[in-house]
């Protein structure tokens, strides 16, 4: 066990290490501009150039470059914004990141549970009205854009019905920090959980109940039938236990993209400064030392989610705990 | 009864005309190996030997028929003499020509001669095309008919497969299980094959319809002069077809030799073991069992035993067996066995 | 008045609606089991052998069956039984044995809790105690290290291995009857003859009643007490095993002995066989539905022949008795 947990450490390491090298290749390597005039950004004075070019040891050979890019980011954290003068990058990043955390860890636990009612609940009444009105629900979910939601949620709990019970206890936008303000944070974070969680609550509950529907088709579910078991049981500890393959790979996938930056529209609705926030912010003044900071923590979290995901396979399925 | 002579039905299989017969097939220490895993740490690598050092030939006009458990290696084997595997180590000699080192490319044309027929022909057949196209590829991709002549060569495939000509404008889906499997043999017999390697050919099938194809089988043997390799599980099958049958245990034969001989007087455990294990419907009552099998598994193919590789689970074992592997040799009665004491 | 067998079928009947109709799968199939006697159910794909079974215990859940009949284990009606009061009688006085062990087990749980989910739903053992009767019950159907293997997760373990491990599961609330659909057909040969030998000590122990599904003609004279083959939906022959091998009074189940190659004795140069397919749709609305296969098909087949008494056995064909008799021959030269 510790060996495979250290060999998909060693993995981790390895293509965080790839990744970087290639951002880095694209930002400093690309033939035909000049890395600095981008670091330094729109309309740079010739000693900014210039000090930039110094700082960023780009007179040197590219490892060199490299080496000094990652020893800014990881060992001394003392990169800096020429965009926004002065603003050091990886602390800017450090502080988003607990936004976005809160927000997508939230929305998360909701689709999760939202997706596995929405599933099992339209594949045990299959055919019925409620798998039809539920599948027409998801649909209506998954075809809603989220910054329409997010500005529709906002307007009623804002503004139009603020004033009734209904929303009264709404904050104003932005957010609260958990450990200073609990109930704070809360407040502040439940419609924008609401929000980023119905398209997926959509997708998962519909990707559920076609794996579902298929694995109750399956001869162990006949063999559970013929158990005498109540077909309740069969189901969940059957079926539901059977087929979730799908629904923790889709998991990794859309966690880590969200948390890499990916709720982008939803913080931005809601006035969020979390790093998908930063990185819109950054894309549009091209601050090229930001970006590629958020890039490569984005990867960071795609990466590390899918790791997350092997690991919650061989829980899930216990076949594919020897392969390793 | 008395042991059965060795040449009684090969000498009437083999063609009168040839002076010599020279073997259609000759393995030598044929061998593969499949490697699992570990492509990161060479420490958690698994060799599974599936083919172990095998060697025997198929004369023309003869059914070799090639039986054992799953996992018995057999079926590996009968892709590797067709070479839809490549060889792990061993020789393989086709018509007198080496092959067993041959690169893809230049074992193609080689493909008309060597044919196979599957189990499931559905999983091969492209249902989104007709019979009639299924049969017309394989000749045009060799070029073995004009487009003019490529109707009448349907047709006739068709018919010596028993099916009537305007099947050829069906659908595989359209067909029964015995249809399917007929038009798989037709599409083999497109390319007048001098070899057929059948790997299951009847096993999917109804009762009453395996006995049609195992017919039909027969009569295209005749037919075409024909030389097969039938790989079955099903032991009874394999004595109607073959004229010589070689069984597999843990991916080395542990006995080959002329039908009649293996089935009435077979001389390595094993193969008794196999027959004692078959019920007979013709005896309308239960068999006396003398040589059970004991309960145990076989042996996984990633660890072959070093001695005898059927000791583990044989009655007679003793500690020669355990130290040293048995040889393929031949026993009184006409059969080869593997085995220090045979039956 | 002899006492009611254990299961007794009667005039059993499943239909399934369809676009182009009512497809009747199964057609007036009677059948009876006795306690510690083993019924082989014989026939080819589509033949409705598995419908039968599963309607013995109602697992025929298709919305567009439509069953009628009777059938009765221990005196008690089961077809129109309340869904509650059935599940209770599946896997406690009824259980199943399916063909491929392979998919028969839930993959994601052990094979000891699978085991226990069953005991613990039909009795007030508790955890413990159940899992002590799982290690006892795979240590009876002859797997070395129960105590190990009730860990394992089923891809861990062998196909015979697999296929024990049901059968332990099936009798693991000592079932009055055990309803097995080709339990056999995707093992090899040699475990093949240990899960027959298995299950013929189980019976005995316990005077349990099977009823075996096969196509396999070899593998029901090496189990069976009696016979009923099936075809296109009907019982065409039924009776006592030696009886009915020994002289096969339906043209088809003759026909089924002569597609099988003898394993010893003179090879025949062709198998006779039986020509044409089998049905793909169910029973016929009249007629002898073997007829169109019939090499002694004549007028009266037109009609359907009924079910009768003859030499031991039952037979549904209107062949004259001297005709049937014949089959024999042809029966013995292959013993």
């Amino acid at each position: 066990m510790l060996f495979a947990i250290l060999s998909r450490l060693g993995r981790l390491v390895f293509v965080m290490f790839g990744i970087s090298v290639v951002v880095f290749l694209i930002f400093f390597a690309t033939p035909g501009s000049d890395p600095a005039a981008r670091i330094a950004g729109r309309n740079a004075s010739p000693e900014t150039l210039a000090q930039v070019r110094q700082s960023f040891g780009l007179d040197q050979p590219l490892p060199v470059q490299y080496a000094v890019m990652m020893k800014r980011l990881f060992v001394t954290q003392d990169l800096t914004s020429f965009v926004n003068r002065g603003q050091k990058v990886v602390p800017a990043v450090i502080k988003a990141i607990p936004v976005t955390l809160s927000l997508v860890l939230g929305a998360a636990v909701l689709w999760v549970i939202g997706g596995l009612i929405v599933g099992v609940a339209a594949a045990a009444t299959r055919g019925g009205w409620t798998d039809r009105s539920l599948m027409a629900l998801s649909l209506v979910g998954v075809s809603m854009p989220v910054f329409w939601v997010g500005e529709v949620m906002n307007l009623l709990s804002q503004s139009r019905l603020h004033h009734t019970f209904l929303f009264s206890w709404v904050p104003p936008l932005g957010y609260k920090p958990l450990l200073t303000d609990p109930a704070g944070w809360f407040k502040a974070l439940v419609i924008p959980w609401v929000t980023l969680a119905i398209l997926y609550i959509g997708l998962y509950g519909r990707i559920l109940r076609a794996d579902l529907i298929e694995t109750m088709q399956e001869d162990f579910v006949r063999t559970a039938r013929a158990k005498g078991l109540p077909e309740s049981r069969i189901l969940l500890r059957h079926g539901v236990r059977s087929s979730l393959i799908a629904f923790v790979t889709m998991f990794g996938l859309d966690f880590g993209a969200l948390i890499g930056g990916g709720a982008l529209l939803t913080e931005v609705v809601f006035g969020l400064r979390g790093v998908g926030k930063l990185t819109y912010d950054a894309l549009q003044t091209l601050d090229l030392p930001v970006i590629l900071t958020t890039v490569l923590y984005a990867s960071f979290f795609v990466v590390a989610a899918n790791a997350l995901v092997d690991a919650l396979y061989a829980v899930v399925d216990p076949r594919v705990r020897r392969a390793g | 009864m008395t042991a059965m002579p060795l040449l009684g039905p090969l000498a009437a299989a083999a063609p009168a005309a040839a002076a010599e017969p020279r073997p259609l097939v000759r393995a030598s220490g044929l061998t593969k190996r499949f490697v699992t895993g570990g492509s990161w740490f060479p420490s958690r690598r698994r060799v599974l030997t599936a083919v172990d050092d095998v060697s025997f030939a198929v004369m023309p006009g003869e059914t070799l028929g090639l039986v054992g458990e799953s996992g018995c290696g057999k079926s590996t084997l009968g892709r590797c003499l067709t070479r839809l595997h490549d060889l792990s180590g061993g020789r393989l000699e086709f018509d007198g020509r080496d092959i067993g080192a041959l690169p893809m490319r230049r074992m193609r044309p080689l493909r008309a001669e060597l044919q196979m027929v599957f189990q499931d022909p559905h999983a091969s057949l492209n249902p989104r095309r007709r019979i009639g196209d299924l049969l017309a590829e394989p000749l045009r991709v060799h070029r073995l008919a004009s487009p003019s002549e490529i109707e009448a060569r349907i047709a006739e495939l068709l018919a010596s497969v028993e099916l009537p000509a305007d099947f050829s404008r069906r659908y595989p889906h359209e067909l029964s299980g015995g249809q399917r499997q007929r038009i798989g043999i037709a599409r083999a017999l497109a390319l007048r094959p001098k070899l057929i390697v059948a790997d299951e050919p009847v096993s999917a099938l109804d009762v009453s319809v395996q006995a049609q194809i195992v017919n039909l089988f027969c009569d295209l043997r005749d037919r075409f002069n024909l030389t097969y390799v039938f790989i079955a599980h099903d032991l009874a099958v394999v004595r109607q077809i073959s004229t010589r049958v070689a069984v597999m245990y843990l991916g080395a034969i542990v006995e080959i030799g002329d039908v009649d001989a293996i089935f009435e007087a077979p001389r390595h455990p094993y193969t008794a073991a196999l027959l004692d294990a078959i019920p007979e419907p013709h005896l309308g009552a239960r068999k006396a069992r003398s040589a059970r099998l004991p309960g145990k598994e076989p042996p996984s193919p990633a660890n072959i035993p070093a001695g005898c590789r059927f000791e583990p689970r044989c009655a007679r074992a003793r500690d020669r067996c355990r130290k040293e592997r048995p040889r393929l040799e031949a026993k009184d009665g006409g059969t080869l066995a593997a085995c220090h004491f045979p039956l | 008045m002899p006492a009611e067998p254990l299961l007794q079928i009667r005039d059993l009947s499943v239909a399934f609606r369809t676009e182009r109709g009512l497809v009747r799968a199964v057609e007036g199939v009677s059948l009876d089991v006795e306690a510690g006697r083993v019924l082989g159910l014989v026939g080819e794909s589509g033949s409705g052998k598995t419908q039968t079974l599963l309607s013995i215990l109602g697992l025929i859940l298709d919305p567009n069956a439509v069953l009628s009949g009777s059938v009765r284990l221990d005196g008690e009606e089961l077809v129109g039984m309340p869904h509650r009061r059935l599940r209770r009688i599946r896997g406690a006085r009824a259980a199943m044995i399916f063909q491929d062990p392979m998919t028969a087990l839930t993959p994601v749980h052990t094979v000891g809790w699978q085991i226990v989910e069953q005991i613990r739903a039909h009795s007030s053992l508790s955890k413990r105690a159940a899992r002590d009767k799982a290690v006892a019950l795979l240590a009876e159907c002859g797997i070395p290290d129960p105590a190990r293997v009730v860990e394992r997760y089923p891809h861990e373990l062998s196909g015979g291995m697999r296929q024990r491990v049901v059968i332990a599961m099936a009798v693991s609330c000592e079932p009055r009857l055990i309803v097995a659909d080709e339990p056999t057909t995707a093992l090899d040969v040699t475990v093949q003859a240990q899960i027959l030998a298995l299950l013929d000590r189980l019976r005995r122990d316990h005077g349990t009643g099977i009823v075996f599904v096969t196509h396999d003609l070899g593998v029901v004279s090496e189990i069976a007490d009696t016979v009923a083959v099936m075809y296109a939906g009907r019982i065409v022959e039924s009776g006592p095993v030696q009886a009915l091998f020994a002289a096969p009074r339906h043209p088809y189940t003759h026909g089924l002995f002569n597609s099988i190659p003898p394993l010893r004795g003179p090879r025949p140069a062709r198998l006779t066989g039986i020509p044409g397919l089998p049905p793909s749709r169910g029973a016929p609305e009249a007629g002898c539905a073997f007829a169109p296969r019939c090499a002694y098909a004549f007028a009266p087949c037109a009609a359907r022949p009924p079910l009768v008494p003859e030499g031991g056995s039952r037979v549904a064909c209107f062949l004259p008795r001297e005709t049937k008799q014949g089959f024999r021959r042809a029966g013995e030269i292959a013993a």
